[in-house]
């Protein structure tokens, strides 16, 4: 597979997470998920921040 | 042509108050931001942290500036405008205002000099102390106001007497059933705010290929609290609908866009109505299958209660309420979704690079400010026809002003706001397009708006005034 293919695929399965994510913190699982979930999507979300970027002058 | 001076009345507030909530919110999240920055300097010793404090520094005077002094206008307008509020609501609602002076304002007052003046004056932990001082009386003022619209919206601790309100117990004032739900919400909503603001700007710069480690360590930066305080922030505003649900049914109700009394099995989410007020029903409704069951009753086939549960005389106007939460909730989907785009561009390596993402941030600057917006119309639309939930209504409230007076203050406002809203936004525009090199190292009090800008050259025994970092 064609690593746009990959690409795709990748993107697909993240906004399927982030559908996930929203759906369970919102509260349609209940509150004891969405607190969970939520800690989850934080905890998440500060390892992937800490990933360096390469350094690059143009986008 | 005749005008109802409480319709003139209702829109002077209305157009008032949306004007100033802008500026406090933004202030409130920069102030965080600008607390979180200069502490990242400190510890760090990284000029570029430094530099991202100074250029917003300038944009955060300036919306405050303009916050305090159409702020004080609302007080007045209480007196002016709706004198019967304030002869029945006063002995509830004045001292909350006046503890808000009392501890924010002073507070602010005390700090703010030394934050926009003190970089060369006092030590660099006394300049963050003062920092932190004025994101405190900030996030204090918001605590303070929003403990008093709280209170109008679920009102506690008070008995009506001879059409006065008595305070029986200061406690369930102050903290009344809506308060701890709608604190939070209002302040993650400023932070959200302050959080697009820096990340758009930053994304300004990196698709023009200036200022590129500016640029990147505020999107970097704005994206990551973006990103943990919009997940806080669905998580809240769950809480806060239950709540008000409870409390303030019809407003909720209208907010759904439903009139029959329970609606359909499963019920749709409605993106777009018609509404019909006179005769009760949609002329068009435009939703998703299932997904109001889903969300609002948390299973597949729950129906919702429509405003039909209301009594006609008790209900808000739906258009305002629907679209005004509409706009709120619909950006914070959007938010949502760009911050997730966010992550999976970070762990590809792609987040400073990617064009039409930055191009979305760019458009988003506003989001926040459009959402808050969004959410006060759904607040404050949604408990009409009462200016004090269920105690007084909005009709009865009003002062005797004719329409006339009403009217010509109104013009005045509009004229008065226009000018600040102008040069707030040509002083901001400038601001960004000067760049973060230019930003002052030390505000100035020259006198004149023409030297206002302009880079002071300035002592710099703390070595604050950093070359630049590119």
């Amino acid at each position: 597979m064609s690593r746009s293919a990959w690409r795709l695929l990748g993107a697909i399965g993240v906004a399927v997470l982030g559908v996930a994510f929203f759906f369970v913190i919102v509260g349609v699982f209940g509150l004891p998920a969405s607190m969970i979930a939520l800690v989850l999507f934080i905890a998440l979300t500060l390892a992937i921040s800490r990933r360096p970027q390469p350094e690059r002058r143009q986008p | 042509m005749s005008f109802d001076p409480a319709i003139l009345a209702r829109i002077q507030f209305a157009f008032t108050v949306s004007f100033h909530i802008i500026f406090p919110t933004i202030s409130i999240g920069l102030a965080a931001f600008l607390a979180i920055m200069e502490g990242l300097w400190l510890k760090t010793r990284d000029p570029l942290y430094m530099q991202i404090y100074r250029f917003w520094l300038g944009i955060f005077a300036m919306g405050f500036g303009v916050g305090v002094v159409t702020g004080i206008v609302l007080s007045f307008e209480f007196g002016l405008a709706f004198a019967k509020f304030g002869q029945m609501a006063g002995p509830a609602i004045g001292p909350m205002i006046g503890l808000e002076v009392l501890t924010s304002f002073f507070l602010e007052a005390g700090f703010l000099g030394i934050m926009l003046f003190g970089f060369n004056r006092v030590g660099p932990k006394l300049h963050f102390l003062a920092t932190c001082m004025v994101a405190l009386g900030t996030l204090l003022s918001a605590s303070w106001i929003l403990s008093a619209n709280s209170w109008m919206q679920t009102p506690d601790g008070v008995v009506v007497e001879h059409g006065r309100v008595v305070v029986t117990d200061w406690l369930k004032v102050i903290v009344n059933p809506s308060w701890p739900y709608r604190l939070p919400h209002m302040l993650i909503a400023a932070y959200i705010t302050g959080s697009f603001l820096v990340a758009g700007v930053g994304a300004w710069y990196l698709l023009r290929g200036e200022h590129q480690a500016f640029g990147r360590r505020t999107v970097s930066i704005g994206l990551t609290f973006a990103t943990m305080l919009i997940g806080c922030q669905v998580f809240v505003g769950d809480m806060l609908y239950g709540k008000m649900l409870e409390h303030q049914p019809a407003k909720m109700q209208a907010a759904e866009g439903f009139w029959e009394k329970q609606s359909q099995s499963p019920a749709p989410y409605y993106w777009f109505i018609v509404p019909d007020q006179q005769n009760q029903r949609n002329r068009f409704a435009l939703g998703t299958p299932y997904l109001g069951s889903i969300w609002l009753t948390h299973s597949l086939k729950g129906r919702v209660e429509g405003l039909k549960n209301t009594p006609r005389d008790r209900q808000p106007v739906m258009g305002w309420v629907f679209y005004g939460f509409r706009t709120m909730y619909g950006l914070a989907i959007i938010m949502f979704g760009l911050c997730i785009a966010s992550l999976w561009l970070r762990w590809q390596g792609r987040l400073f690079t990617t064009r039409w993402f930055l191009r979305s941030l760019v458009v988003m600057t506003p989001s926040g400010v459009i959402a808050t917006l969004g959410g006060w119309y759904l607040a404050e639309t949604g408990r009409q026809p009462w200016v004090i939930y269920n105690v007084l209504r909005t009709a009865d409230a009003v002062s005797p002003v004719p329409a006339g007076v009403l009217l010509s203050t109104l013009i005045a406002f509009v004229c008065i706001y226009a000018l600040f809203m102008t040069a707030f936004l040509i002083f901001t525009f400038r601001m960004i397009r000067r760049g973060p090199q230019a930003a002052p190292s030390e505000p100035v009090a020259t006198g004149s708006l023409k030297h206002a800008l302009k880079p002071a050259v300035m002592n710099d025994p703390a070595g604050r005034n950093p070359a630049p970092v590119e």
